[in-house]
């Protein structure tokens, strides 16, 4: 890593003092960008590294919605899926975004995310973590790195997760640091949401936006945000009238406003290029 | 490939072939013709063919399947998909990404157009597009040159503009450009239009989801 690094120690200022509140507070933090965020207000997102399309979108959004509305950091473990999306979703907004390594600097994990290092910093945001620059990450280390996100967190969203998950670590350390844990609901019988929904069970609290998460929380302010106008032109509405925020295949839309394939297709492009649809792979188009 | 000459080379399970064996069709495949040099010689042979290919989204096969969960680690599909170069991506006219079939949709009898009426309208264009390129020796819109494609694709103002910020979103290549309009061209001809309208440059972009940056991380 060519980033320049701080060190903070125990006794720093700007140590995060909510760190200090842990018995197995580490020594040292190494930290690049903004150190002066660690004593902000902050919320937590993390879930499944192989989450589906709906909670990656979810987290994006939750973040996006989390920073557009008020000032508070969002908090992740910078793994690929719902972290990558928490940690986008905030510089999207520019919003500020702290990201937890489970090693050291000169091992960012994982490779594909390095990108994502200077796009943090970018955003006024900042990568910690409490391990050598040369630690290499192993499992010990990212189950660690999970209480300190909790500890770091005034409250932890919980996306998608598995039983016997990480996330279900980070959530554990929540409860035992006495922090609120929301949880997004999922399909009863769907493996992927074991976790999530015995979190759900044992007390979490059922959210499905950003809305209800702020309502737990009367010390912050929200700002206004401006509504946006969507102005759709009158001849792509029809098919903007069933794309949904699901998600659905260009053939299932032309099915069912009745058109032909081709017929659909130019006006998905001119949604897409105007911003108001966004395509996945699979040729599936969502709001 | 020769022997494919004028006839179709379907490759199934296009990651699978060998990097170096699919890199060397590139030449090929935009020139027409391929050469071989051996010791004592060097040989010519004409490769005018449809290329069709097939491949799964992941090595597992079930990434963006709305009932299977893929298996497959992000590095895994990545280094599957990265398999297919850009530069052949942007060789290859239309992609088109399918869903599974579901069980029901085996049995409906939802209205398709049959392959008799598709076959009419196809030759229909085959038929406007030869009467078109009579005096400049070729057979269809694939093999305009730049010249002819500048002749003969012309674009109205809000086609223009709609491929301008097509490219400024999605990070086209020269080569991408060239390929719209040649699709755009052949959907005007197969809707019986004398010019490419802004629906037809649209549909073709459709068709450019590969090499499209469609909303990855980073």
């Amino acid at each position: 890593m060519n980033n320049k690094f701080k060190i903070l120690l125990k006794e720093d200022v700007n140590f995060p003092q909510k760190l200090l509140e842990m018995e197995d507070a580490p020594d040292v933090l190494y930290v690049m960008g903004n150190e002066k965020i660690l004593n902000e207000f902050s919320i937590a997102i993390v879930g499944s590294r192989k989450c589906s399309r709906e909670s990656a979108e979810l987290a994006r959004m939750i973040a996006e919605d989390l920073c557009e509305s008020t000032d508070v950091a969002i908090i992740s473990g910078f793994a690929v899926g719902v972290d990558t999306m928490a940690h986008l979703g905030a510089i999207n907004k520019k919003g500020k975004t702290i990201a937890v390594l489970g090693g050291g600097f000169n091992y960012i994990y994982p490779k594909t995310n390095i990108p994502l290092i200077n796009k943090i910093i970018d955003a006024g945001g900042a990568i910690i973590s409490e391990y050598m620059p040369n630690d290499i990450p192993n499992k010990i280390f990212f189950h660690n790195r999970n209480r300190i996100i909790a500890a770091l967190s005034s409250g932890i969203v919980v996306i998608e997760a598995k039983d016997r998950s990480g996330s279900l670590v980070t959530a554990r350390y929540g409860k035992k640091f006495d922090k609120k844990i929301f949880v997004v609901p999922g399909d009863l019988y769907n493996k992927s949401f074991e976790g999530s929904n015995e979190l759900l069970a044992k007390g979490g609290i059922c959210i499905r936006n950003c809305n209800d998460i702020l309502s737990h929380y009367s010390e912050i302010t929200i700002k206004k945000i401006k509504k946006k106008n969507i102005d759709v032109p009158e001849e792509l509405q029809l098919v903007y009238s069933v794309i949904d925020k699901k998600g659905k295949t260009a053939d299932d839309i032309a099915n069912e406003i009745n058109r032909k394939i081709y017929d659909v297709l130019p006006a998905l492009t001119m949604l897409e290029i105007k911003g108001l649809i966004k395509q996945y792979p699979g040729k599936i188009f969502s709001l | 490939m020769s022997l494919a000459h004028y006839g179709v080379l379907f490759l199934d399970e296009l990651p699978e072939f060998d990097r170096n064996a699919l890199e060397v069709m590139r030449g090929p495949l935009e020139d027409r013709k391929i050469t071989i040099s051996r010791a004592n010689c060097t040989l010519t042979y004409p490769c005018n063919f449809m290329f069709i290919a097939s491949m799964n989204p992941c090595p597992c096969g079930y990434a963006n399947d709305s009932v299977n969960k893929c298996t497959c680690t992000p590095q895994q599909i990545s280094k599957y998909v990265k398999k297919i170069s850009g530069p052949l991506l942007d060789r290859i006219d239309l992609h088109i990404e399918v869903q599974p079939v579901e069980y029901e949709r085996l049995q409906d009898d939802a209205y398709a157009e049959d392959s008799k009426s598709i076959k009419e309208r196809v030759n229909q264009a085959k038929k406007i597009q030869k009467e078109r390129y009579l005096e400049y020796n070729v057979l269809s819109n694939s093999e305009l040159t730049q010249p002819m494609i500048k002749k003969f694709c012309k674009l109205n103002n809000d086609a223009q503009s709609l491929l301008k910020d097509a490219f400024k979103q999605y990070g086209f290549s020269a080569r991408t450009y060239t390929r719209i309009l040649k699709v755009a061209r052949t959907i005007a001809d197969l809707a019986k239009s004398e010019n490419i309208e802004i629906e037809h440059i649209a549909e073709a972009i459709q068709y450019r989801v590969l090499d499209k940056k469609i909303s990855k991380e980073n």
